[in-house]
C-alpha cells in the first residue's frame, strides 16, 4: 500500500493544456476523472490500474 | 570536523536536507551531454533523486525559459518530486515525463499557478507516482 500517490486531478483545470494529445495516468490511485473536458485535443489517455469504478456520461 | 564527537541524528537530517536531492552542476553537465542549457532540446534527468526542496526557488530558477529556452522534452522519471510547483514558464516544452515520482497533488493553495506556464505541452506522463520511488 502506497502512502502518497496521485489520487485526484484537481489543479489540472487551471492549466492551459489545449495542445495536449497524450496523458498517461496509469498506476495511480485516481478514483474519479474530473476536469478533463478542457483537453480538446486529447487523443491518448491511459487510466489503467487506478481505482475508477464508474465513468459518468 | 575530526574532533571525535559523533554526529547526532539531527545533524544527519540537516546534512541530508542541505545536500541531497539537488541538481548539482556535475549532474547537469553530464546530462547535458555536450549541449548548453541554452541549446539543449531534450534533457534526461531521470533517476537523479531530485526532490522538491524546502526552498522552492532551487528549481524555479532552473525549469524556465530563461535557463532552458529551447527545451522541448524533459524527462524527470524516477525522481522524488512531490508537486509540480517546480516549473516556471517553458513555452516550447512539448513532453514532460514525471512518472515514478512522489506526486500527490497537482494543485496546492500555496501556489495556484503551477503548470500554467507550460502551454505547449503535448504529452504528460504522470504514471506510477510513488509506487516505485522509495
Amino acid at each position: 500500500m502506497s502512502f502518497n500517490c496521485l489520487k485526484d486531478l484537481n489543479g489540472i483545470q487551471y492549466a492551459n493544456l489545449s495542445r495536449l494529445t497524450m496523458l498517461k495516468l496509469n498506476n495511480n490511485e485516481l478514483s474519479k476523472i474530473e476536469f478533463l473536458d478542457n483537453l480538446k485535443n486529447l487523443k491518448d489517455l491511459d487510466l489503467s490500474c487506478n481505482k475508477i469504478r464508474q465513468i459518468d456520461q | 570536523m575530526l574532533d571525535g564527537i559523533s554526529i547526532d541524528i539531527n545533524e544527519q537530517i540537516m546534512a541530508k536536507d542541505i545536500f541531497t536531492g539537488r541538481l548539482t552542476e556535475e549532474i547537469l553537465l553530464q546530462r547535458l551531454d555536450g549541449f548548453t542549457p541554452q541549446t539543449v532540446q531534450d534533457l534526461d534527468l531521470s533517476g537523479c533523486s531530485l526532490r522538491s526542496l524546502p526552498n522552492p526557488r532551487d528549481f524555479d530558477d532552473i525549469f524556465n525559459d530563461s535557463y532552458f529556452p529551447n527545451l522541448r522534452q524533459l524527462n524527470l522519471n524516477k525522481n522524488m518530486f512531490q508537486n509540480v510547483k517546480i516549473f516556471g514558464e517553458m513555452k516550447k516544452l512539448e513532453t514532460l515525463i514525471l512518472s515514478q515520482n512522489k506526486i500527490e497533488l497537482l494543485y496546492t493553495t500555496s501556489n495556484a499557478d503551477q503548470l500554467l506556464g507550460l502551454n505547449g505541452l503535448q504529452v504528460i506522463n504522470l504514471s506510477r507516482t510513488s509506487k516505485y520511488s522509495t
